[in-house]
């Protein structure tokens, strides 16, 4: 077949409509971190040092990288397992036909809800004098924080950022579960498979690389979450987010250079998650190439 | 006793106006091959989801091995399943596939082996077994398909339009094999297809579906030849429709477009009774002269298309329009658009539709 031949003057239009997109790549993303990486190994005198990178190791950095991966690893795997039990019993629950677009409608919004407002919903409901902890209290006697929960704690800060990690799992869920063809489970159950064994040797692998890719999209979405947690807590959780503002903003402490490269080290994480992530879509692309 | 029963069997959907099935009964003899034939919607493919258990019935009964299976699960029927779509399981290798319903259902390992070795063989992909179905070709995924489908030694094989997705010459090629590994194995089958050349080319037997019910079931031969009904008349190949009045029931004498002719399928019709007399293009001839007791039209030569093979002529006989078949050959006098010709039949050749 003869390729199709687009004039030359139509094609540079074509990638004059891209350019908004490559100038925004270019000043948001490409030339910071250019100037991350640069000044992650400068000295304030501008000469070359590996001392901030040596600083890495030093405490309460590796503190504060390890809180960041367990809560986001934590919010990852719940979140994750929240949104793909919810995409099941939305997709093959057979409830009824109004709640899947409400359900889904609420999961793109509260995905995108995350930052100051969210830290504020999760105090005037959750906090010690909040809506929730009160009902608790009066309509069942318990006191939360009594119980052991606290909201500026670990648990509490997953438990809000779990609030837009799991719509996030769902959103991309519902279209992976949907994707499963009726005629695989047809195919298996004339084979002779019961419905547990069509799950775990067909369906759940099938969907296995969708899964553990948003799962991965998930930690990353924790990962680089700054204000929410920023807000809720105030500082009281040393998160690498909250660490590296501190050291550029400066009020207590400043170094900026360690600042950024204490970002560099989150960039290399979220390099390594997003090649993951690219890797098992890869892979679950390739399973569904020509494949009726 | 047949081998398979369906007795009276019915599938109205939720809030449909019409019954998908009505009042569908058919035998099926053990080893033998039947198809379902029938345009989009006709109730075939549901017939067949209804025998391997996807479909619940409305009404009816359908007996396997003597056994009733209307209400047993799909898993517990052992019937194997070829779908349109493939369906194989993008996650495993050819091998796996083949041996998955060996391997849910508990055999030893090396007997699974043993038997994606038989079946790789019989379907000649030996040396694919390694490969994930999205390194094969449509055709070769068939295959594996109709291996995964055989290797739990079903005692029913369906097939849901198996080669509907793939292009013409794999088609042939295919079909071929499916009959030839059909007659090999002596399994029961049954064949759900749109392709009225697929159907009469592979099947001892033709079921022709329409709107949910059975037109006629008959040997490939009988459908083709004897259509009973205008629809299966003109569902099978092609075909010249004529409207005729009959003069002389007796001597079977018709008028068709006000030139005289005879057929001898006019049993039950009354004289001047208005009649649909159906004819093959094959069984038509353009010539000079024929023999006497042969029927003659007298037309006008309108349109003439090549058809490789075939050429296909048209001729105008008052207002309707007979198509005629003439094999090719270099030497055939293809007569001119515009010539007046004679169309010659034999008596038999002219059947009378319902």
């Amino acid at each position: 077949m003869a390729a199709t031949h687009t004039p030359p003057a139509r094609r540079r239009l074509t990638w004059l409509g891209l350019a908004p997109f490559f100038l925004f790549a270019l000043f948001f993303i490409f030339l910071p971190s250019a100037s991350l990486f640069v000044d992650s190994f400068r000295s304030p005198e501008g000469h070359f040092t590996l001392e901030h990178l040596g600083g890495l190791l030093q405490p309460p950095i590796p503190g504060s990288y390890a809180l960041s991966i367990g809560v986001s690893a934590f919010t990852a795997v719940v979140g994750g397992l929240l949104g793909s039990l919810m995409a099941y019993a939305l997709t093959a629950g057979n409830l009824p036909r109004w709640l899947r677009p409400l359900t889904l409608t609420f999961a793109g919004v509260a995905s995108n809800f995350a930052g100051v407002p969210l830290a504020f919903a999760f105090i005037s409901t959750l906090g010690r004098t909040g809506f929730v902890t009160a009902l608790f209290q009066d309509l069942l006697g318990i006191d939360l924080y009594d119980a052991g929960f606290n909201l500026y704690s670990f648990l509490g800060l997953s438990v809000t950022y779990l609030y837009f990690q799991f719509p996030l799992m769902l959103l991309v869920m519902v279209p992976a579960i949907e994707g499963l063809k009726r005629s695989w489970r047809e195919a298996a159950e004339s084979l002779g498979a019961t419905p547990t064994q069509y799950w775990m040797r067909v369906g759940i692998p099938i969907l296995l690389p969708s899964l553990l890719g948003t799962v991965l999209l998930l930690f990353g979405n924790a990962f680089g979450a700054y204000a929410t947690a920023y807000a809720l807590t105030g500082g009281r959780l040393n998160l690498i987010t909250i660490q590296i503002g501190a050291q550029i903003r400066g009020d207590v402490l400043r170094n900026p250079n360690l600042g950024y490269a204490m970002a560099l080290g989150m960039v290399a994480i979220m390099a390594v998650t997003l090649l993951g992530y690219s890797w098992l879509q890869r892979l679950s692309e390739r399973w569904l190439k020509d494949t009726r | 006793m047949p081998f398979l029963q369906l007795a009276n069997v019915r599938k109205l959907y939720p809030n449909a106006a019409a019954a998908a099935v009505e009042n569908f009964s058919l035998d099926v003899e053990a080893g033998e091959f039947v198809s379902l034939l029938g345009p989009s919607g006709c109730g075939k493919t549901t017939t067949l989801r209804m025998i391997a258990g996807f479909e619940t019935l409305t009404a009816g009964q359908i007996v396997m091995d003597g056994k009733a299976i209307e209400e047993m699960r799909p898993n517990q029927r052992n019937i194997g399943m070829v779908f349109q779509s493939y369906a194989l399981f993008p996650n495993m290798t050819v091998a796996d596939n083949i041996g998955f319903g060996l391997s849910v259902g508990g055999s030893a390992k090396a007997a699974i082996q043993q038997r994606v070795r038989e079946m790789l063989a019989l379907i000649k992909l030996e040396e694919l077994g390694a490969r994930y179905p999205y390194q094969l070709s449509g055709g070769q995924q068939q295959r594996v398909a109709l291996a995964r489908a055989l290797a739990i030694r079903p005692k029913l094989l369906l097939l849901d339009e198996p080669l509907s997705a793939l292009d013409a010459k794999i088609r042939v090629a295919l079909r071929n094999d499916i009959r030839a590994i059909q007659r090999k194995l002596g399994i029961t089958t049954l064949y759900v297809t749109h392709d009225q050349e697929e159907a009469l080319s592979l099947s001892d037997r033709v079921v022709v579906m329409n709107h949910g019910l059975i037109e006629q079931v008959g040997n490939p031969f009988e459908i083709y030849n004897f259509p009973r009904t205008t629809y299966v008349a003109q569902f099978v190949g092609t075909l010249n429709l004529l409207d005729a009045v009959v003069v002389e029931p007796t001597a079977g004498s018709v008028q068709i477009q006000g030139q005289p002719a005879h057929t001898t399928s006019l049993a039950g019709c009354s004289q001047g009774e208005q009649i649909r007399l159906a004819l093959r293009p094959e069984l038509l001839a353009l010539k000079s002269t024929g023999q006497a007791d042969e029927n003659r039209l007298a037309g006008v030569v309108e349109t003439i298309a090549f058809l490789g093979a075939v050429v296909r002529i048209q001729v105008r006989v008052g207002e309707a329009l007979l198509a005629l078949d003439e094999f090719n050959n270099p030497q055939l006098a293809v007569p001119a658009v515009g010539s007046p010709v004679f169309v010659y039949f034999a008596r038999s050749s002219c059947l009378k539709l319902l």
